[in-house]
C-alpha cells in the first residue's frame, strides 16, 4: 500500500506558514512538500469521518465514496491554501460540505424529493416501541432532514450528528457563529415540523424517543 | 466537539430534535479496511496524475496561454468529428486543458480525441455537457453535432442535453444498457461492472436493458437499475411475441436458483409481458409479486402492479395496493406518485 509513486511537488516554504504551535504543523509541513506518506496518513486519519459526513449530505456509498476521493484530491492541489487557524479535520470537513453542496445544486436533490415525495403518514401500528427502532422511522426521519434547505441541514448535522460546536461550524461553513446559531435553530424548528406532517413520533420533550 | 458549551442549548427544540436524530445517528459504519484502501487506490491515481496548484501569477499566464491554444483549436472542433473508440480510454484518464481536440489524417474528414477538462466536463459537439466523477472511464465513441454516443466503462456521469432535433441523437452505453434520451438532465453510473443505474432529473429517459430488447423509461426523481443476472432471452426469442418472452424469462426464472437471478428474470418477464396489455401486465406483475413478496426488486414489481391497475381501470383494487405500496415503501421516491394515483373506492 505504501509504494507510492506520486507527482512530487514544490519543496517551497508555505505560502501562508502555519504557526509551530499548531499541532499538526509537521503533518501539515510534510504535505506542502507533497510527501506521499503524509497524504496516506491524513486520507487513513480522517478518511472514514469525511465519508461518514458525506453519506449524511447524498444518497448511497457510491455517491460518497467519490466524495471521498474529491475531499482529498482537492487537499492535495490546495494545501498551500490551509492556513493554519484550524485543524486538518476541520478544513477537510469545509471542503467536504462543499462538495455535498455542489453535488446537490446540480441535482437539486430537494426538488426531486418534493413536498408530494415526503413518505405517508403511517398507520398506527399496535407496538410503538418497536417501530420507533424500525428501518421505516429511520427512512422517514432522513426524508425529513434531506427536506430541510441545505445549509441550515449542514448546521444541522455538523452539530447533532457530527458532534462540532458552534465555533467549529462557523469555521467549517465559513460564516458568522450567530448565522449558525440562526440556522441551527430553524433547522431544528424545521425538523420537528416536517417529522409532525410526515406522522413520525415526535417527543414532547426529547426525554424519550 | 463539546455541546455542552453550546449557547443553542436554550433552544427548547434542542432536545426533541436531537431524540429525532438519535436514530440516524445509531446507523452501522459502513466504513471498513476494503473500502478504505480501495480508495485510497482510486484517489493516488488521480494524485499521480495532477500537478500541484502553481502560484497565482504562473496561473495567470498558463490561462491566456491557455486561452490562445484553446482559440487555435477552436477551428478543429467546429467540423463534427468522429472520436477514435480505441483512444477515447485513455482520453478520459487524461486531465488536460478544456475539451482539447486533436485532429489526425483522415481520408473522410477530420477525427478528433476529446477529452474531458480539468473540471471533468466534457462539452460536445451537439450542444450536450457530460460531467464525469472522479475515476470515471468514459468512451467516448461518436460526437458530432447529430449523435453522441458515450460508453461508460465504470463511474458516473451526468448529462445535461438540450432539446435534440429529429434525427438527432444521445446515448449512453453501458455494460448492461443503452440509455437515450432527449432534451433531459440524468445521470447512468456503472456501480458494479453488472450494475448500472439510472436517475432523471428532468425530462424523460429511453432505458433498453441490452440482453433483450423491451425498453423502459425512466421519470424525473425515478432510478432505475439495471443488472444483469442470469441468462438473456435468445436472439430467436427477441423477435417473438412479447408473451413468448414472458413466458421464456419465466421458465428461466423457475429453474433458477439464485433468488436475485431470479428475481430479476421475473422482473424481465412481466416487463416483457406489460407491452401487451394492461390486463395481461397485472397478471403477470401480480404473479411476479407473489412469487417473490420481498426480492430485490419488490419495490419495481409493486409500482409496475399499480400502473397496470391503473391502465386496466381497475380502480378499486388500485386504490387498495396503492395504500399497500405506500405502507410497505414509506421510503420510496415515488410514495408521492401513488398518493396522487389513489382513488376513494366506489
Amino acid at each position: 500500500m505504501l509504494s507510492v509513486v506520486m507527482t512530487q511537488g514544490p519543496t517551497a516554504p508555505l505560502t501562508r506558514p502555519v504557526a509551530h504551535e499548531h499541532p499538526e504543523a509537521d503533518l501539515v509541513a510534510r504535505l506542502v512538500a507533497r510527501d506521499p506518506l503524509a497524504f496516506h496518513q491524513l486520507f487513513r486519519t480522517h478518511a472514514a469521518d469525511v465519508h461518514r459526513l458525506a453519506l449524511r449530505f447524498v444518497n448511497g456509498e457510491a455517491e460518497a465514496d467519490e466524495i471521498v476521493q474529491e475531499v482529498f484530491l482537492a487537499a492535495f492541489r490546495y494545501i498551500e491554501r490551509f492556513r493554519g487557524h484550524a485543524r486538518l479535520k476541520t478544513w477537510l470537513y469545509r471542503i467536504t460540505v462543499n462538495r455535498a453542496f455542489k453535488r446537490q445544486r446540480w441535482w437539486r436533490r430537494r426538488r426531486e424529493v418534493g413536498a408530494d415525495a415526503l413518505p405517508e403518514q403511517i398507520e398506527h401500528q399496535p407496538d410503538q416501541a418497536q417501530r420507533v427502532e424500525s428501518a421505516q422511522q429511520l427512512a422517514l426521519v432522513r426524508a425529513c432532514l434531506d427536506r430541510i434547505e441545505s445549509k441550515k441541514r449542514a448546521v444541522l448535522v455538523l452539530h447533532e450528528l457530527e458532534g462540532f460546536d458552534t465555533r467549529e461550524i462557523a469555521e467549517i461553513l465559513d460564516c458568522p457563529r450567530s448565522t449558525v446559531l440562526t440556522r441551527l435553530a430553524r433547522a431544528r424548528a424545521d425538523l420537528i415540523r416536517l417529522a409532525r406532517e410526515a406522522g413520525v413520533d415526535v417527543p414532547e420533550d426529547g426525554g424519550h424517543s | 466537539m463539546n455541546r455542552s458549551e453550546d449557547p443553542a442549548q436554550g433552544d427548547p427544540n434542542a432536545p426533541v430534535a436531537r431524540a429525532l436524530l438519535r436514530s440516524l445517528e445509531q446507523q452501522p459504519p459502513s466504513w471498513d479496511r476494503a473500502r478504505e484502501d480501495a480508495l485510497w487506490r482510486r484517489t493516488q491515481e488521480r494524485m499521480n496524475t495532477e500537478q500541484p496548484q502553481a502560484p497565482l501569477r504562473l496561473q495567470a499566464l498558463l490561462g491566456i496561454a491557455g486561452l490562445a491554444t484553446a482559440g487555435a483549436l477552436a477551428f478543429a472542433l467546429w467540423a463534427p468529428v468522429e472520436a477514435p473508440g480505441a483512444s477515447g480510454e485513455a482520453a478520459a484518464r487524461s486531465t488536460p486543458r478544456v475539451a482539447e481536440a486533436r485532429t489526425s489524417a483522415s481520408t473522410r474528414g477530420g477525427r478528433a480525441t476529446l477529452t474531458f477538462d480539468a473540471t471533468d466536463r466534457l462539452q460536445l459537439p451537439s450542444g450536450a455537457l457530460a460531467e464525469r466523477t472522479s475515476g470515471a472511464l468514459i468512451e467516448v465513441v461518436t460526437a458530432t453535432a447529430d449523435a453522441t454516443h458515450l460508453r461508460l466503462q465504470t463511474g458516473r456521469v451526468s448529462n445535461e442535453v438540450p432539446s435534440l432535433r429529429a434525427g438527432q441523437r444521445y446515448e449512453v452505453e453501458t455494460a448492461t444498457a443503452l440509455v437515450s434520451v432527449r432534451g433531459t438532465r440524468f445521470a447512468v453510473a456503472v456501480e458494479a461492472p453488472d450494475h448500472t443505474l439510472v436517475s432523471v432529473e428532468h425530462g424523460k429517459v429511453e432505458v433498453a436493458p441490452k440482453d433483450w430488447r423491451v425498453v423502459t423509461f425512466v421519470e424525473p426523481g425515478e432510478q432505475r437499475a439495471l443488472m444483469n443476472c442470469g441468462p438473456s432471452v435468445e436472439a430467436a426469442e427477441r423477435s417473438a411475441h412479447p408473451r413468448c418472452i414472458a413466458e421464456a424469462f419465466a421458465a428461466r426464472a423457475a429453474a433458477s436458483a439464485d433468488p436475485v437471478e431470479r428475481d430479476t428474470l421475473l422482473l424481465n418477464g412481466a416487463l416483457a409481458a406489460s407491452t401487451t396489455s394492461a390486463a395481461e401486465a397485472v397478471g403477470w406483475w401480480r404473479r411476479a409479486r407473489e412469487l417473490s413478496p420481498a426480492g430485490i426488486h419488490a419495490e419495481e414489481v409493486a409500482f409496475r402492479e399499480l400502473e397496470a391497475l391503473g391502465q386496466a381501470k381497475q380502480w378499486t383494487r388500485r386504490a387498495e395496493r396503492a395504500q399497500a405500496f405506500v405502507r410497505d415503501f414509506a421510503a420510496s421516491p415515488r410514495v408521492g406518485t401513488v398518493r396522487s394515483w389513489v382513488v376513494p373506492p366506489r
